[in-house]
């Protein structure tokens, strides 16, 4: 049986033939971290106003960004040294955009659907 | 569950009070030469999943261009717009599409001092953590070139050749300065049908284009290619860089450089054909007037206005966008082709409106261009993969007109069918030539048939064919300029410095590959997927639905084995296809 591409493998592969070596680094320590989700949610609920109802999904959404090859790696890091503030800044957008392409927010938020994942295999659609 | 009915059976008022509210809604603007539609409301703008695809294909190609930017490699006349998360989140739940775009696929401008490359691998560096396009590993070859006019993003033009041209005079010595025709000739090449041909010199019409630091340039060639005796791959022989032979040479694989100069030459001209007539032109454009016609003449009660409806998702929002934006002074087409817009407008609007509807089902088209044997060319993917989806559609409309319409006297009796008909044909509305066997009338059922297959064919894989191409081929620009930077080759001796100068500038390839690469990698429905208000309607337009979605589903499986044995061709696969232009 072949092995499942687990996001740590796939990063493994495609990383050593970009420039993105760094900013995988600053992905890595947030998702590894056993406060993940509550990080998570706690930068949806201030920039999307996400309630506790949606922590199920956010739960959902936390371990796709944790086992699936289908999301991006954030760049922000690439070609310097970035801390503090900027740092926060530069991974709460990761997470946002992520968050935007995996589920159905803005669907949600134009015309009241209810909060849920996408097919994030559609990213990769051909051949 | 939803009932569609046809005018002649339906006594509501409220049918035609409708219909007149869209009428005083709706109209065609001619401003551009192409009649598109005068209004564009909220009800007519992509749906938050539409955006959620956009978003999902323009969001690799911001990182690929920061990591671009990060390595220092070019000093680009503008710089990254950078958003905070507050910033970002405003964005993206606003209603400002293009705000989105221009934030993830932002135009850089020119390169400061120069945008010339050094190497052909400053064309390759651009892909810093996005994959170089499959392309790249084949495109340099002569073989690699013919498979462009087979499987490329513009499959439908090339056309088997009964005899030379007169403006094009090509001999046997030019067939035979390939390997693989040593001992032909060219006249028994023709009479065998193994000799093919791109014939582009209506471009001549066309001016050249400028970039802000250099002159560009558009080109109206020819190119012969053929088959050697045998059979096997099509190979190009011959390409004139211009309309006339007189003071042009004929080049050939012997003169090496110069024939890549040639090549250049012919990719120039048939990408921007491609670009203009065969992606805008005649998929987005002819597509836009048989929506707006059904929104003006047919109600939402009438059972083909609710098919077109599944297959119109999309069409008008993106058609705007093109309009308003993409082919506007300054914007990507402007930046990408050889031409300049003013005589490009000109062309578009004289070959759109002298495209011949019924000329081009598949099965004309492919037989006009005598390119339909597939004994002759035993390898073409856009034919052979689009004649099973064509069949298969065509069967899904036969079943769907014999559940409305038992015999020919019901269409004829159909008055808002009818109108939809006269309405697209005329020379004051849609203006779509030969619209079905008796153009501004439909008469029977099996013209209903074919017209309905063109329009899904069209708007489904005839544009996923055109569109998607475009990411897979065009991203990485040496396999596919739209424009060249030098005036085409004069004699022989070129070097690979010359090659180098004819190939548009980085800073166009950066917008070439943000461009396309989005255009071509937004999948957004999928063939076959009715909604289930259209699906539910009634028991036989569902079970008709099931048995396309079988025939599609073993196409699928089709494709897969062929693109075993074949360089891959994903874009005709009912998988890869979605339901209307909605990119």
């Amino acid at each position: 049986m072949k092995p499942i591409l687990n996001r740590r493998k796939f990063f493994g592969v495609t990383m050593a033939a970009t420039a993105l070596v760094s900013s995988y680094a600053l992905v890595e320590p947030l998702l590894a971290s056993p406060q993940v989700e509550t990080k998570v949610f706690q930068i949806l609920r201030t920039h999307l106003h996400l309630a506790d109802e949606h922590r199920e999904l956010v739960s959902a959404f936390c371990l796709s960004l944790q086992s699936s090859p289908h999301h991006i790696p954030s760049p922000n890091k690439v070609g310097g040294a970035v801390g503090g503030d900027q740092e926060r800044q530069q991974l709460e957008a990761y997470v946002l955009q992520e968050f935007f392409v995996t589920t159905n927010y803005l669907e949600h938020f134009r015309a009241g659907s209810p909060l849920r994942m996408l097919d994030t295999r559609a990213l990769h659609r051909p051949a | 569950m939803v009932t569609y009915v046809l005018p002649q059976n339906d006594n509501n008022p409220s049918r035609q009070i409708r219909l007149s509210q869209n009428q005083a809604v709706y109209g065609y603007n001619m401003d551009y030469g192409v009649p598109v539609s005068s209004a564009f409301q909220a009800a007519d703008d992509n749906s938050p999943l539409w955006q959620i695809d956009a978003l999902k294909a323009l969001y690799p190609i911001r990182m690929n261009l920061e990591a671009l930017v990060a390595t220092g490699r070019y000093q680009f006349q503008y710089l990254l717009d950078k958003k905070n998360p507050l910033q970002l989140v405003q964005m993206l739940k606003g209603p400002d599409h293009q705000a989105v775009f221009t934030y993830y696929a932002p135009d850089l401008g020119v390169i400061l001092p120069g945008s010339r490359p050094s190497s052909i691998d400053d064309y390759k560096n651009i892909f810093i953590s996005q994959k170089i396009p499959p392309v790249y590993d084949h495109y340099a070859t002569d073989e690699g070139f013919a498979y462009t006019f087979l499987a490329g993003p513009n499959p439908a033009i090339l056309q088997r050749m009964t005899q030379i041209p007169g403006n094009f005079p090509i001999t046997s010595t030019h067939l035979t300065s390939v390997t693989a025709f040593a001992g032909d000739s060219l006249d028994a090449a023709i009479a065998d049908g193994r000799v093919f041909y791109i014939d582009h010199s209506d471009l001549a019409v066309l001016n050249n284009g400028k970039h802000p630091q250099q002159q560009k340039y558009i080109y109206a060639p020819f190119a012969a290619f053929a088959v050697p005796k045998g059979g096997g791959h099509l190979y190009p022989f011959a390409i004139q860089c211009g309309p006339t032979p007189t003071g042009r040479r004929i080049y050939t694989p012997a003169d090496n450089y110069s024939w890549k100069i040639a090549k250049n030459c012919v990719l120039a001209a048939h990408n921007t054909h491609h670009e203009v007539v065969s992606h805008l032109g005649v998929t987005h454009l002819l597509i836009e007037p048989i929506m707006l016609a059904a929104k003006r003449q047919l109600s939402v009660s009438h059972p083909i206005n609710a098919l077109l409806s599944e297959h119109n998702d999309g069409t008008m929002a993106i058609n705007h966008k093109a309009i308003y934006t993409l082919i506007q002074p300054g914007q990507a087409v402007d930046r990408l082709i050889g031409a300049d817009l003013q005589s490009t407008y000109a062309y578009l609007g004289a070959k759109r409106l002298g495209y011949s509807f019924r000329g081009n089902y598949l099965p004309s088209r492919l037989a006009a261009n005598q390119t339909a044997d597939t004994s002759r060319l035993t390898v073409y993917p856009y034919r052979d993969d689009g004649m099973l989806v064509w069949n298969a559609i065509q069967t899904w409309m036969s079943d769907f007109v014999r559940i409305f319409y038992p015999n020919d006297g019901v269409v004829q009796a159909d008055k808002e069918l009818q109108a939809w008909a006269a309405e697209i044909a005329s020379p004051n509305a849609g203006r779509v030539k030969d619209f079905g066997n008796t153009p501004g009338t439909i008469q029977s059922t099996a013209d209903l048939r074919d017209i309905l297959t063109m329009i899904i064919f069209t708007a489904g894989p005839q544009h996923a064919a055109v569109n998607f191409a475009q990411g897979t081929d065009m991203a990485y620009l040496p396999a596919n300029p739209l424009a060249g930077y030098t005036p085409e080759p004069q004699g022989t001796g070129h070097t690979e410095q010359d090659y180098l100068n004819n190939l548009p500038p980085i800073d166009v390839a950066v917008i070439q590959y943000s461009a396309v690469t989005f255009l071509g990698s937004m999948y957004y429905t999928q063939l076959g997927n009715y909604s289930q208000q259209f699906s539910s309607s009634s028991g036989t337009v569902g079970g008709a639905i099931a048995r396309f979605k079988s025939n599609l589903a073993d196409i699928n499986a089709t494709i897969d084995s062929r693109n075993q044995s074949r360089i891959p061709y994903p874009h005709l696969k009912p998988s890869n296809i979605p339901q209307s232009i909605n990119i």
